[in-house]
Parts: structure tokens; C-alpha cells; sequence
């Protein structure tokens, strides 16, 4: 079962919606469990408004969950994740890898997206699929066609069909197939 | 990649110290085993295997926490090393963030050096192999084993860079896809890797195994074709002593259609001419290829022919030429 939390206010109709697609694409259970309040630990004053991804998904609240169960939190505000070589990427979300929770931000979606819209929902529910899938330790996928691929590459936003590649979806079932319960 | 001169390449031993001894390990360590992934030391274990008694490095690997067992004579052989370090780590992004080389397109080459770079074990190598097979796929879908193998070096990489830089798996994903896939708007200066990694020398047969090569093969069947057909010879001369039955055909033919009278002299005279030269043709093959001696552009490949056959097949043949002459004679 997948339990889809909001974490900031989104349109009843858009978590709808991404409950749906995700369904679709895992053949799992999926619907909306509420809203909390966002982990006022994770916060980051510098650079101020933005939340620490990993320790968000550490000290949010949590709904009632069963093993095997994945929960994803759904906000606006910006991510932070420690930098790297190269400097930080642009982050769209972040998972626990073969854990329960994940959560994607809506905060570096292009400024043509509007909440209510179809392009808005299809993208929401794309990223959505992304972070449950690292739930079921799936990687990056080099097919720009599939959820997988990293999503700020131009193939990510080229292909707005929100689906698993043939890869990645053997791969998903697999790991759905085996686990505990 | 290939084509790229590493000048300052530093082997694997000197980046990445290799394991010598299982002394050198301490339980709580953590290693990388080729192929493997990261894996934490347990200690060492006694086991009784077929009646003897083997003392084995016990390891678990992080990635599943499955328990992998090592006898301890083998540490130094298979490639066992330490994490890797700060450089190794800026060494793989300036791999990856640096320009796409024209990837090997020759899939069996790629398919070996990939294999060898990924049993190597050096960091490098895994990196090097998710470049390789990420440049492929911006051009094409990868085939069902390479983007398997995609998966396989990926994982080791984030496992590895993941417990290097001490960030959660997803974050070291990210760092990796934004070094392969920059943001659109990013701009990085065209450049090639400092270093790459270096394969082992692998230990050469000591009877190499030959294939012809594929022009050999060709001139090879050439050659036989040459000789099986006679290619060389006209093929009515190369048909006219072997076929005493054609003429009884021809008499078939004649009684069916005749022909004016004019021409059945001078038709009967050299069928006459021809029933000869066959008797004489199939008497035997001494006289045969005494004829062939006779006519040296003819007979050169003939007798060459004849002469390479084996000896049975000689004797068949001439065998079943005789029943046929005796058979012309008796027509």
C-alpha cells in the first residue's frame, strides 16, 4: 500500500490524481492519508525556507504504516542536500533507498505548471513515481522515456507520460513480488 | 574512452591500496570487493570443509547483508581494497562530468572491456564503465546486458561514493546523475578525464587458439570451389568425354524431331568421333590423365584435382566410369 501525506496544501483533485497514476503504474494500493505539518527540525537556516531532505524524512510525522508499505510526502518548499564535487544538484525529491518514505517538492517545477492543471498532476505523479521507486531500490534509468531518468534532464520533461520503462517496471515487480508480505 | 593518453595514470594499487594480508583487517572495517560492492569485515571464521580445516574471512555485504566467507590464503588474490578516498572520489566526478568520448561501437570489445574493468575492482573502472554505457544511451536504447550492467556498475559506484562522501544512497544518485546529466543551462568546458583506470594484463594463453581470419576462410572455400567446379575449363569441353548417356539422349531427341538429311552424316560422325575418345576417356584414368597432359590449360586443374583426391574416391569413380562406357558400348 502506498499512503500519499501532504506536507503544505496541495488540491484535494491533484493528490487524486497522483494516487491514480501511481497505481497504475505499481498495480499497488494508493490513496491519500491526510496532511501533517512539516518537521520544524529539518529546517535549514541557511539557505532559509529550505529543509533538509534526509532528516525531513527521518523526523516527519508519520501515519500508521505496515511493513512493506510506502509513504510519500508531498511539499512546495525547497530541498537541501549536502553538495557534492560538482556543487548541488538540483533536487526534486529524495527517497529512502529501499526503505518507506519519500518525498518530492514541487518547488522547481517549471513556472508554467499551475496546480489544477493536467501538465501540473502528470508531472506531480512522475516524480511521485520516482521516489516510490527508489523506495524499492530501482536507479536512475538512462531511458529518458521512464520515471527513472533524473528530472531536471531534458528528456524528463520532453516525455510528460508518466511510466516506468520496460526495465525498471520487471524490475519494480520483482522487488514487489518479493517482498515480506 | 579508449582513446584517451592517461599520462599520470597511477595504478590501482597506488590509488586504492590493495589488501595484502587479512592481517590488515580489523572487524568494523570497511572494504570493497570487486564486483561486490562494499562489504563490512566480521572477523575471521573456522569451517571444516570436506575434512579439513579452512580459516575464512568472514564479510557482510552492505548492500543486501549477505554474508560472504574468503579463504584467508586468497585475500591478497581477489582485489580486495579500501574504500576510496578524497581523491579517488574528485578523480570519478572529473570522469564523469568530463566529455562524452565516441563510445566503442564494436558491442563484443565493449562487452570485454567492461567485464575486465568491472573485475579490476578500481573505482575508476565502474565509473568509467556507467560513462561509457550512459553515452551509448543518449544515442540509443541499451540492450537488455548492457543496461544491466548499467544497473550493476551504478550500484557499485553509489555504494561506494555513498559511504566515501558519508551521504545517503539517494543523495550520492543524485551527485552521479548531476556529474552524467548536467542541468540544461549548465556549462562545462569541453575537457577529457585526468586519469583513467587501468586494466590488469591478463595472462596470455600459452597455445593461443587460432580462427582463420575471415579472408583466409574465403579464399580457403575459393579455392575448393575452384577445384570441385574446374572453373577454369570450358564446360563443354569438360562435359563432352564424361557423358557417353548424352548421346543416347540425342538419339532420343532425333527420333522424336528429325533433322534434314544433310546434317545426319556429318552427326553421326561425331558421334561416332565421341563415342571413341569416351571409350578411350573411361578405359581407365591412367589414359585419362595422359590425355590431360596433352592438354595442359584443360587438364592442369584436373589432374590436380584427381591427384588431391583420396584414393578410394578415385577408384569409385573410375569404377562407375567403366560401367558406364560398358554400357555405351553395349547401346
Amino acid at each position: 500500500m502506498i499512503r500519499v501525506v501532504t506536507l503544505e496544501p496541495f488540491l484535494p483533485e491533484d493528490v487524486g490524481a497522483v494516487c491514480s497514476l501511481l497505481y497504475q503504474t505499481y498495480g499497488l494500493g494508493t490513496e491519500p492519508a491526510g496532511s501533517l505539518p512539516l518537521p520544524e527540525e529539518a529546517e535549514r537556516k541557511k539557505p532559509a525556507g529550505t529543509y533538509d531532505a534526509e532528516l525531513l524524512l527521518l523526523e516527519a510525522e508519520s501515519v500508521k504504516l505496515v511493513a512493506d508499505d510506502k509513504l510519500l510526502y508531498l511539499m512546495k518548499s525547497k530541498l537541501y542536500v549536502p553538495e557534492g564535487p560538482l556543487g548541488s544538484p538540483p533536487i526534486h525529491g529524495h527517497a529512502q533507498m529501499g526503505g518507506q518514505r519519500a518525498v518530492v517538492t514541487t518547488a522547481l517545477f517549471p513556472k508554467k505548471l499551475r496546480e489544477g492543471t493536467e501538465e501540473f498532476r502528470m508531472r506531480l505523479a512522475k516524480q511521485a513515481i520516482r521516489e516510490i521507486g527508489r523506495t524499492w531500490d530501482l536507479r536512475s534509468c538512462p531511458e529518458p522515456k521512464c520515471a527513472m531518468h533524473p528530472p531536471w534532464a531534458e528528456g524528463f520533461e520532453t516525455h510528460t507520460t508518466p511510466m516506468l520503462c520496460n526495465f525498471c517496471r520487471e524490475r519494480s515487480e520483482e522487488r514487489i513480488r518479493l517482498a515480506a508480505t | 574512452m579508449d582513446g584517451v593518453p592517461v599520462e599520470d595514470a597511477i595504478s590501482p594499487s597506488e590509488s586504492q591500496p590493495i589488501i595484502r594480508s587479512a592481517s590488515e583487517l580489523r572487524p568494523g572495517d570497511r572494504v570493497v570487493y570487486p564486483n561486490q560492492g562494499v562489504c563490512r569485515v566480521k572477523g575471521t571464521e573456522e569451517k571444516e570443509i570436506a575434512g579439513s580445516r579452512l580459516v575464512f574471512l568472514a564479510m557482510t555485504r552492505e548492500e543486501d547483508s549477505a554474508t560472504i566467507l574468503v579463504p584467508l590464503a586468497k585475500v591478497p588474490t581477489i582485489g580486495l581494497r579500501k574504500v576510496a578516498g578524497t581523491v579517488e572520489i574528485e578523480d570519478v566526478f572529473d570522469l564523469l562530468a568530463s566529455s562524452f568520448e565516441d563510445p566503442e561501437l564494436d558491442w563484443k570489445v565493449r562487452h570485454r572491456h567492461h567485464v575486465d574493468l568491472l573485475a579490476a575492482g578500481d573505482i575508476l573502472g565502474v565509473a568509467e564503465v556507467v560513462k561509457a554505457l550512459q553515452g551509448i544511451a543518449n544515442m540509443r536504447s541499451l540492450p537488455q546486458r548492457e543496461r544491466e550492467r548499467y544497473d550493476t556498475a551504478r550500484r557499485l559506484l553509489e555504494d561506494e561514493i555513498s559511504v566515501a562522501l558519508g551521504v545517503p544512497l539517494a543523495t550520492a544518485e543524485d551527485l552521479i546523475d548531476f556529474a552524467l546529466i548536467p542541468p540544461p543551462g549548465t556549462v562545462r568546458a569541453p575537457r577529457k578525464p585526468r586519469r583513467l583506470a587501468e586494466i590488469p594484463v591478463r595472462p596470455k594463453a600459452a597455445r593461443p587458439l587460432r580462427r582463420p581470419a575471415a579472408e583466409d576462410e574465403l579464399e580457403e572455400f575459393g579455392e575448393g570451389l575452384e577445384e570441385d567446379l574446374d572453373l577454369e575449363a570450358p564446360l563443354d569441353e569438360e562435359l563432352a568425354p564424361e557423358e557417353p548417356l548424352e548421346a543416347e539422349a540425342e538419339e532420343g531427341v532425333e527420333a522424336v524431331e528429325p533433322e534434314p538429311e544433310t546434317a545426319e552424316p556429318e552427326r553421326k560422325k561425331a558421334r561416332s568421333r565421341k563415342k571413341a575418345e569416351g571409350a578411350e576417356g573411361f578405359g581407365s584414368t591412367r589414359k585419362k590423365s595422359e590425355t590431360a597432359a596433352a592438354k595442359p590449360k584443360k587438364t592442369g586443374t584436373r589432374a590436380k584435382t584427381e591427384g588431391d583426391k583420396p584414393k578410394s574416391a578415385r577408384s569409385s569413380r573410375s569404377k562407375k566410369k567403366s560401367e558406364d562406357a560398358k554400357e555405351a558400348e553395349e547401346s
